[in-house]
């Protein structure tokens, strides 16, 4: 085995990669089933400015509080989105491209102000654009392992009312569902899967990371629970090894490695699998 | 069924008879498929000029296809089209179509007067505004269709009748010669459905052909004349009176004739109760 | 009037209006036929045409780029319209998928063969409106900021494009079918207007990079729609909010001393939030 592979940092980025792609990829399942794509799109652009709050309220580089930020910011966008859309002849797309445009702007003018305290660099802010693999701490792998507990949890516990919100609103709804919990549930399911990859895929990426694995999935299979778990390997996979390729690279981004490896099982998926694929079901 | 009876005196009662050997509308052997299903199975349809016809058949049966192989929006796989005897794209500034609503973006910023002037824009050259003549011709248009006060209207704010007659507006507004509209009476109030009726039927009586895709069989021998049965195959086409009589409503819908009653008025009954899954109400449980 | 363009604050509030206005105009259009994120995808695509360009060619400015690039943009869309065409990959996700592929690639070949070039990842997306006054060439017998330059020449070539096609751009976004009857090919007008938005977005590039485009192609439009009901009210509006957010822009982030680039796109929400308050709601223009 290359010794490299026993470098304690390469370690690290490698679990914290296994671990975001994991949940990134099984919980863009249902964003994309619900065909949410660009709502993750816009949560994830809208993070940036969460971020840079993050790191502004104490002054120093908090993971932690760098991502709920971006959790808030990405809700809120989402929110404002929905909002909008309800206005005459504002369509959703529209919308989003709005708050995007807006929180993505905003969060730009954060980044600059926050470039000028101390402390700033060492928070590693603009890493949060494309990410880095190699600003990966221990520390940070208890969050994310924490995070990806909680959500895989979560979702497990509301798993039938999920799916069958995810194929059936109108009957889960008739069957006594609340819409209204569920969809607010899964919302901020999908901002936890944008929200934990971002140091290390970057704000502009990381919807790709959540899109991809599912997109390939469903080429392979029509079982939800299925294309949830191979979803979340192939989001594992991709992730881990855009960034060792990073770390071992200096000078390269994260993020674009990660999405182009995720992208090519796409590719992959799409040529190799079986032509016809039955409407997806339990 | 007898000249006297009521239901025959509708359409058919005013409308000039279709002028012999010359074709609206001709369809030689067309065939469509989507994979492997049939969309239009070798359909030859031959709409009379000057007829007041309605295409009509199952929901799946492929009559908003067929309009649009007709108007070459769609390729068939196989057979010809000949629109008022010339090539599609020879005839097409005759010939008006009114589309299902569903297929227009209506956030689109705009009122029902710009829409109307839309049907005009063909002879539009590059840089050229529409003016004054052309707002004037669709105002007169808005007027046929009884919306001349609604002209300022942003079309997001118009019913689902009113979005319809704006359609039938710009199609009238380019004076064309046949006239092809895809269920221009669905989902429509009955002061929309009167006043559509009403244009269409004196567009018939001045000599031009209007063909519709018609989705209320109750209606068919109040509006029209002209009949043509599609199910993916043509089943039967002609003037209304030959058609009902035959047995082209039993194939078409697979429908069995009730007693002392012509087949389709059954079949229209059969469409009427289709979707009502309810009990009576005195069925109900206290 | 040498004096004016040897100031840098000019210059720049120049050059942000200019993209901003260049970019909100086409944007506009792209808004009301519901294809706003388009402009998102095209922003990110353009990427790698400029890599790509830069690869083939050596040069990273100039017509090349903005041939090479804006072809990319194209590409993107159609490349993003095949995949859904295929039926395996939904239209969000086949978006949400191509333009961050070709984005990250196009990223990583800067990173790895355009280092010293001044094209890196990071002026890529964010631009350096604050530099733009110091690349210049000389127009007229006057020294001009090339930047100054491609933009306004853009601006030109966007206000013509749009002059002369209004009505098909109008139709198009409305009703494509429609317009394709009337010969008024929407298919070839809207290839031109993606591939002039491509084309806009590289110029725009040094002034504010890829995402700000975004919020100045989406932004304005959308201001337009709250308070303007027809077309030309929506564009008019949208090109005052665009110059007006770039010039607002500037001044606040000279005040404050934050990114200039973003307080420009920021600022974009001032007309939109007073466009949402019951004082907007009230002043409604046609």
């Amino acid at each position: 085995m290359p010794s490299f592979l026993l470098d304690p940092i390469v370690i690290t980025v490698a679990l914290g990669a296994a671990l975001l792609g994991l949940t990134a990829g099984a919980l863009g399942t249902f964003a994309v089933l619900r065909r949410e794509s660009l709502i993750g799109d816009t949560m994830s652009h809208a993070a940036l400015p969460g971020v840079a709050v993050g790191f502004l309220l104490t002054g120093e580089r908090s993971l932690p509080l760098m991502l709920a930020g971006a959790v808030v910011t990405g809700l809120a966008a989402a929110l404002f989105s929905l909002y909008l859309s309800g206005r005459p002849r504002i369509k959703r797309d529209a919308a989003m491209g709005t708050s995007l445009g807006l929180f993505f702007a905003l969060g730009v003018v954060a980044l600059s102000y926050a470039q000028r305290m101390p402390g700033a660099a060492a928070a590693g802010l603009e890493t949060f654009l494309f990410g880095q693999a190699a600003a990966t701490l221990r520390s940070d792998l208890v969050l994310l392992g924490c995070v990806t507990l909680v959500a895989l949890g979560a979702v497990s516990l509301v798993w039938k009312q999920a799916k069958l919100m995810t194929f059936d609103p109108d009957f889960a709804v008739a069957a006594g569902a609340d819409r209204r919990v569920i969809e607010a549930f899964l919302t901020a399911a999908l901002a936890v899967a944008v929200v934990i990859g971002l140091q290390m895929v970057g704000v502009v990426l990381m919807s790709a990371l959540v899109v991809a694995p599912a997109v390939a999935a469903r080429q392979w299979t029509a079982s939800l629970g299925a294309m949830f778990w191979l979803a979340g390997a192939i989001g594992a996979a991709s992730a881990v090894t855009g960034a060792l390729i990073s770390a071992l690279s200096p000078g390269l981004a994260t993020g674009p490695l990660v999405v182009l490896v995720a992208t090519a099982v796409v590719c992959v998926a799409l040529v190799t699998s079986p032509r016809r694929l039955a409407q997806v079901d339990g | 069924m007898s000249a006297t009876d009521p239901r025959s005196r509708g359409a058919a009662g005013r409308a000039k008879r279709p002028t012999p050997g010359r074709h609206a509308i001709e369809t030689r052997g067309v065939t469509l498929a989507y994979g492997a299903t049939m969309a239009l199975d070798d359909v030859s349809l031959r709409v009379p000029v000057g007829a007041m016809a309605a295409l009509v058949g199952p929901n799946g049966a492929g009559k908003s296809t067929l309009l649009k192989v007709v108007l070459g929006l769609l390729p068939a796989a196989s057979g010809e089209v000949l629109l008022l005897c010339e090539r599609i794209t020879d005839a097409r500034s005759r010939v008006g179509y009114v589309p299902q609503r569903s297929t227009v973006n209506w956030d689109f910023p705009a009122d029902a007067l710009d829409v109307v002037t839309m049907g005009l824009y063909r002879r539009l050259g590059l840089f050229r505004r529409p003016g004054a003549r052309q707002y004037a011709a669709a105002r007169d248009a808005l007027d046929h269709v009884g919306m001349a006060d609604l002209a300022r209207r942003p079309i997001g704010n118009l019913s689902g009748g009113q979005q319809q007659r704006v359609f039938l507006a710009r199609a009238l507004v380019q004076d064309p010669d046949l006239y092809l509209l895809d269920e221009p009476l669905a989902g429509v109030d009955a002061a929309s459905e009167a006043a559509i009726v009403a244009v269409l039927t004196r567009l018939n009586e001045g000599g031009k052909t209007v063909v519709a895709v018609h989705h209320d069989l109750n209606t068919l021998s109040r509006y029209f004349t002209w009949l043509a049965l599609l199910n993916v195959r043509l089943m039967g086409q002609g003037p209304l009176q030959e058609v009902a009589a035959s047995d082209a409503f039993e194939r078409a819908y697979g429908a069995a004739p009730a007693r002392g009653r012509p087949f389709w008025a059954s079949v229209a009954d059969d469409q009427e109760h289709r979707w009502e899954g309810r009990p009576d109400r005195a069925e109900l449980p206290a | 009037m040498q004096v004016l363009f040897d100031d840098i604050g000019f210059v720049i509030m120049a050059t942000g209006v200019l993209a901003a206005g260049s970019t909100a105009l086409l944007g506009s259009f792209l808004v009301v036929r519901g294809q706003a994120l388009l402009t998102d995808a095209i922003s990110h695509g353009i990427v790698l045409g400029i890599a790509v360009t830069f690869l083939l060619t050596g040069v990273t400015t100039g017509p090349l780029q903005l041939l090479g690039a804006g072809a990319a943009g194209v590409v993107t869309v159609l490349l993003t319209e095949a995949l859904s065409a295929s039926g395996r990959v939904r239209r969000d996700a086949a978006t949400g998928l191509v333009f961050p592929a070709m984005f990250a690639l196009g990223v990583l070949l800067l990173s790895l063969f355009a280092r010293d070039v001044h094209v890196d990842p990071h002026t890529v997306l964010l631009g350096e409106i604050g530099y733009v006054w110091l690349d210049r060439v000389t127009l007229f017998g006057l020294s001009l900021p090339r930047s100054l330059v491609v933009l306004g020449a853009m601006l030109l070539v966007n206000l013509t494009f749009v002059a002369a096609f209004y009505e098909r751009l109008s139709v198009a976004a409305f009703d494509e079918v429609q317009a394709g009857l009337h010969g008024l090919r929407p298919r070839a007008v809207t290839v031109a207007l993606l591939g002039l938005t491509s084309m806009t977005a590289v110029a725009a590039l040094d002034a504010v990079g890829v995402v700000l485009f975004v919020a100045f192609a989406i932004v304005p439009a959308v201001v337009g729609l709250l308070v303007a009901r027809r077309l030309h009210g929506v564009v008019m509006v949208a090109l005052l909010t665009a110059a007006f957010a770039a010039v607002a822009g500037y001044q606040v982030a000279v005040w404050l001393d934050l990114s200039i680039g973003g307080c420009m796109a920021a600022m974009t929400g001032i007309p939109l939030l007073l466009a949402l308050t019951p004082v907007g709601r009230a002043w409604q223009m046609s």
